[in-house]
């Protein structure tokens, strides 16, 4: 049986607004299993990207524990999450946040070389990854605004997923992107995934959402739906289409 | 009114940062404000108390017994010379006074009422009422800088010491006098006549004495040299070494030489501070259009002109600028009476107190207007960008050069390497940064190099007098200085001893061409000397060789090979320089020469006593104890001895050797012998038995000449240096700030991929240490030449740096900047990268 790599107990986060208290998560209690490509879906407001903030220790959670193995991370401090984060996480997000100022090679390094030592090894993994999206070596060497938003976004999976990272989470990584793109990206995630990578990723749409072999609905700060799907390509993409289609129907999407 | 209201806004978003370029213009306001405010108040001050004492600008003043009548006619026909008034005076050079135990010295010239109110108005300020005054027996009156600078009060006991016998004057009160009014040019006292009469007996050896003094006025720049030059070519006697002049200007030069020395330092200190401030708003402006980049677009898009755009920059200036500068201004106002105390103890003058409205003026309104033009031509950048250009966050203006640095290739952490490659991209604030450190550098350094040189009081003064600061011992007449020399290099508490030969003001020798008499040293051998340093070349060794001052040398552009010429006993006789020191007694005139060398033009020259240098720990009141056990007691102490013995004739013996001693001191008795009969007892005795005459040393003359400007500079170098450490602070802080403000996204990614605010907080030190360390190192160096400049200007020496004290605040200033900026970079913690991710 596959064991769980991330675990949430009690799990609360509020925001202060003028004096009142907005409860974004209520006492979540989630099971991240190691090898799934969990898909975190919901409404606008139903707080995913809050949730996935919590989960991967770049937020403090109001309450309740967050468990990454038997390590409960929830009291830690800004500079040991960082830590943490650094050995253990990778990110994708929407509008990438690449380092206007670097290349895209030393985009990549920047994360890597906070947890690993410089080496030709490195540089290599570094190279072979980027090329392993689709990006030559020319485009290493170019700024990020003199790339695509496909080719940004390909840029931040691979920092990503340089330093080996136990859980990569993504928020709405296909969000800024056409369909042709989002698709390319769609397809690395899934190749990742392949090999093993347990992924979260956040988004409010279906066809990524198809990727993932676990779909969490969430609404008003909780989890109301959660539905197994087999990975990607296994079983006949109309069955999974509609499989998918129904849970969110029954979600009230 | 919709410009103040961006303004307003701007303002409002970057309170801190408003208020650090407020905090910095009001530090250069104020700073600038007490330069301008004092500068011409100082002068215009000492202008007054000079014209309200009444006094003649000039005064020519010859030894009695060497004036001649036609002297005084020679003056009155040298162009533009009027009102010669001629009057008789006594100087006293280097006399110890006695004050609440403790022995001071000073230099002073005693007149009667009568004399010095043919000169002066004789204006009296804080006095005993004048019932009292007639009732005392000594009165004097002194200058009102004695009252003003070392505090005395009517009524007190003034106890001046002669020859050992303690004089004592009832402070009458204080007057203003114009001329002859501080410790380097010695104190002017009105005495009463007999007193008058009493002090003149006392005063005859050397320098002290009766003069004739011409007092006058001349419409055009006087020259004292070709007055005696004039002199001498009537009478064929040359005055120069038997005269003395005093003027307008070198009194006002004297007294206003170290005040002038501090509020320069403040100007600079001014020019740094302003520098700072208008390297941040220039660096800020920047920042704040690239980060407000959309906003204009904004605002251009709704019909904002970008002239108004850019000048709700130049307002928000406006108003912190205005704000600091007028800040600055008020608590220069509200310091004014406070820094009036300190500017009049230190000039010894009444200070006018009034505000000095027009100095404040142009204090604060450059200041006020400079932060103003900078921010017109930074902020003037917001019409290169038309809406469309903005709203794309000028991009057209976006330039990605060579990948400096790229990660593959570094060594080391990644700190580091991130740090050098946001130096490298930011090198243009870098410079300004460099820019700042530099300057603030050179003056925290030469601060603390000062006070560092001051740490031991005089001490440091001393090193630079080119003098041996010896114990003197003065021999009477007719003694033999060789052989009493040897019996006291015999002495456990003596190292060495040396036959002195001159090393007064009043052993001065003309210099032929030259306006400036020579005051000379000299020694059987100068590798002896322990306060004598070469500069270049080596020290005198044959009687044609001379050595000479670096002021000299400059004044007159002496060197290595060069010939002087000294005029003395009617005959002119050439030396070669050999050797250049620093010196900075006697105005750096100084001249140095073997014993042979000073009797080729001195052939009447006799040894004026011993150089005594005492051995580690040894004071001069145990070697003076010690001294008199072995020679019996000086005649100066003789004067004043208790008659002691067990036995008539002890007693008889003692009683007529004070008697003697009295004989020899105050009647110019060189020779005396006494046969006394006591029944059928014959008591014989005489003066020969006397061999000191006295012991004294220079020291206490030092101290009370340098030992203020050593105690002021010792605190204040100090809190100068700390006060630039604080605008170095303050500038560090802002620039930080900015960092951190422009490059908040990237940080905040940064956190994202895992590094610590502590990670982000070294990269952003970092940043500034290549800069910082390059600068502090330009700094230390520049120091070098910016201290020895100071020091020849003001005393005409080489300052040297002490280099273990410049390597080690060099440390401490790069430490320190880095500190400040990692502490300053803390603002990372805020960073929230969650919001950075929601935004």
């Amino acid at each position: 049986m596959a064991s769980s790599i991330l675990r949430t107990e009690k799990l609360c986060k509020s925001f202060s607004n003028g004096g009142t208290q907005q409860h974004v998560i209520k006492n979540l209690d989630l099971d991240i299993i190691e090898g799934d490509l969990t898909v975190i879906m919901g409404s606008s407001g139903s707080g995913k990207s809050t949730l996935l903030y919590a989960l991967s220790g770049m937020d403090k959670p109001t309450l309740g524990k967050v468990l990454f193995g038997d390590t409960e991370i929830q009291d830690y401090s800004n500079d040991q999450l960082a830590v943490f984060r650094r050995g253990n996480c990778g990110f994708v997000f929407q509008s990438v946040y690449l380092l206007e100022n670097q290349t895209v090679l030393d985009n990549v390094l920047t994360a890597a070389l906070i947890v690993q030592k410089n080496s030709s090894g490195l540089v290599n993994k570094t190279k072979t990854l980027l090329k392993k999206v689709g990006l030559n070596e020319d485009d290493w060497k170019k700024y990020p605004n003199q790339l695509s938003g496909g080719e940004a976004q390909r840029v931040g999976i691979v920092r990503a997923i340089i330093n080996d990272p136990k859980i990569l989470f993504a928020d709405e990584p296909t969000g800024a992107l056409n369909s042709a793109s989002s698709r390319d990206v769609l397809d690395i995630f899934t190749e990742i995934h392949k090999n093993g990578q347990s992924i979260v990723m956040v988004t409010h749409d279906m066809k990524t959402a198809l990727r993932g072999t676990r779909v969490l609905y969430l609404r008003d700060g909780g989890i109301v739906g959660d539905y197994r799907m087999l990975p990607y390509g296994e079983n006949d993409k109309q069955e999974r289409r509609a499989g998918l289609a129904a849970f969110l129907e029954t979600m009230g999407w | 009114m919709k410009i103040l209201r961006l303004s307003l806004f701007n303002l409002k978003k970057n309170r801190k940062e408003a208020t650090a370029i407020a905090f910095l213009t009001m530090i250069t306001t104020l700073m600038f404000s007490v330069f301008m405010m004092n500068l011409t108040k100082i002068s215009d001050s000492f202008d007054e108390s000079f014209a309200v004492s009444g006094s003649p600008h000039y005064c020519a003043a010859v030894k009695y017994e060497h004036y001649r009548d036609e002297y005084r006619t020679i003056l009155e026909n040298m162009p533009g010379v009027h009102d010669v008034t001629e009057v008789e005076l006594t100087a006293a050079l280097a006399k110890e006074v006695e004050r609440d135990g403790e022995i001071l010295s000073y230099s002073f010239i005693f007149m009667t009422e009568k004399t010095e109110r043919k000169i002066e108005y004789f204006v009296k300020r804080e006095q005993l009422p004048d019932d009292e005054i007639i009732k005392l027996d000594h009165p004097i009156w002194l200058p009102v800088s004695l009252n003003i600078t070392d505090d005395y009060k009517p009524g007190d006991t003034f106890t001046i010491l002669l020859d050992g016998v303690h004089h004592d004057f009832k402070i009458a009160g204080f007057y203003e006098s114009g001329l002859m009014t501080s410790g380097g040019n010695g104190y002017k006292c009105v005495v009463s006549d007999s007193d008058y009469a009493m002090l003149g007996m006392f005063l005859n050896d050397g320098g002290d004495g009766k003069y004739t003094a011409l007092y006058f006025d001349c419409e055009e720049k006087f020259s004292f040299a070709d007055l005696i030059r004039r002199c001498a070519e009537s009478s064929y006697e040359n005055i120069d070494s038997n005269s003395n002049n005093f003027s307008f200007d070198g009194e006002k030069g004297s007294v206003l030489q170290f005040l002038n020395m501090y509020l320069y330092f403040i100007a600079f200190f001014a020019a740094i501070t302003m520098l700072s401030a208008l390297f941040v708003i220039t660096h800020r402006i920047s920042d704040d259009i690239a980060n407000q980049m959309q906003q204009i677009g904004v605002l251009e898009a709704l019909g904002y002109r970008a002239r108004e755009i850019s000048l709700s920059y130049v307002g928000e200036y406006l108003i912190c600028g205005g704000i600091g500068s007028v800040l600055g201004g008020i608590i220069a106002l509200l310091t004014d009476p406070l820094i009036n105390i300190g500017v009049q103890k230190m000039m010894g003058r009444t200070l006018n107190g009034s505000v000095d409205i027009a100095g404040l003026l142009i204090a604060v309104l450059p200041v006020a207007a400079l932060v103003i033009v900078i921010a017109l031509i930074k902020a003037a950048k917001v019409r290169k960008y038309p809406p469309v250009v903005a709203l794309r966050k000028g991009i057209e203006t976006h330039h990605f050069g060579r990948n400096v640095l790229p990660l593959e290739k570094s060594k080391g952490g990644i700190n580091l390497a991130l740090a050098i490659k946001s130096f490298i991209g930011d090198m243009k604030s870098s410079l300004g940064i460099m820019l700042c450190v530099i300057i603030s550098g050179i003056a925290i350094l030469f601060c603390m190099n000062c006070a560092y040189f001051f740490k031991d009081g005089i001490g440091g003064l001393i090193s630079l007098t080119g003098k041996d600061i010896t114990v003197d011992v003065t021999l009477m007449n007719g003694v033999d200085s060789y052989a009493v020399r040897d019996e006291i290099a015999g002495m456990p508490e003596v190292r060495k001893v040396f036959v002195s030969y001159a090393g007064g003001l009043m052993d001065s020798i003309p210099v032929k061409g030259s306006e400036n008499k020579a005051v000379v040293h000299v020694f059987d051998d100068f590798r002896g000397s322990e306060n004598i340093f070469l500069t270049r070349g080596r020290f005198p060794e044959h009687d044609n060789e001379i050595m000479v001052t670096v002021a000299r040398c400059e004044k007159e552009g002496l060197d290595i090979g060069d010939s002087v010429i000294l005029e003395g006993n009617g005959i002119e006789n050439k030396y070669i320089v050999t050797g250049v020191t620093s010196s900075m007694m006697f105005n750096g005139m100084s001249i140095y020469l073997t014993k042979d060398g000073y009797l080729r033009t001195e052939f009447n020259a006799r040894p004026s006593g011993l150089s005594v240098y005492l051995a580690d720990g040894v004071s001069q009141e145990t070697f003076e104890q010690r001294l008199y056990e072995k020679f019996g007691k000086s005649v100066k102490d003789s004067i004043n001895a208790e008659i002691t013995g067990g036995t008539l004739e002890e007693r008889i013996r003692s009683a007529a050797d004070r008697k003697l001693a009295t004989l020899l001191s105050y009647y110019g008795v060189t020779n005396a012998d006494y046969a006394i009969v006591v029944g059928n007892q014959l008591i014989k005795g005489n003066s020969r038995g006397f061999v000191i005459k006295e012991v004294s040393s220079l020291m206490s003359l030092a101290k009370q000449q340098m030992g203020s400007i050593a105690s002021v500079t010792q605190v204040a170098m100090p809190v100068l240096a700390l006060i630039i450490a604080v605008v170095v602070a303050v500038m560090l802080w802002l620039i930080v700030s900015m960092t951190v403000k422009r490059q908040r996204r990237s940080l905040g990614i940064m956190k994202g991929l895992g590094y610590s605010s502590k990670d982000l907080m070294k990269q952003l030190a970092l940043k500034t240490m290549p800069v910082t360390i390059v600068s502090v190192v330009i700094a230390a160096v520049l120091t070098k030449f910016v201290y020895s400049w100071f020091w020849m200007t003001m005393f005409g020496v080489i300052g040297n740096i002490s280099v273990h004290v410049t390597i080690a605040m060099s440390a401490v200033l790069a430490v320190f900047c880095y500190v400040v900026t990692y502490i300053c970079a803390g603002k990372v913690k805020k960073i929230s990268v969650t919001e950075l991710m929601t935004e």
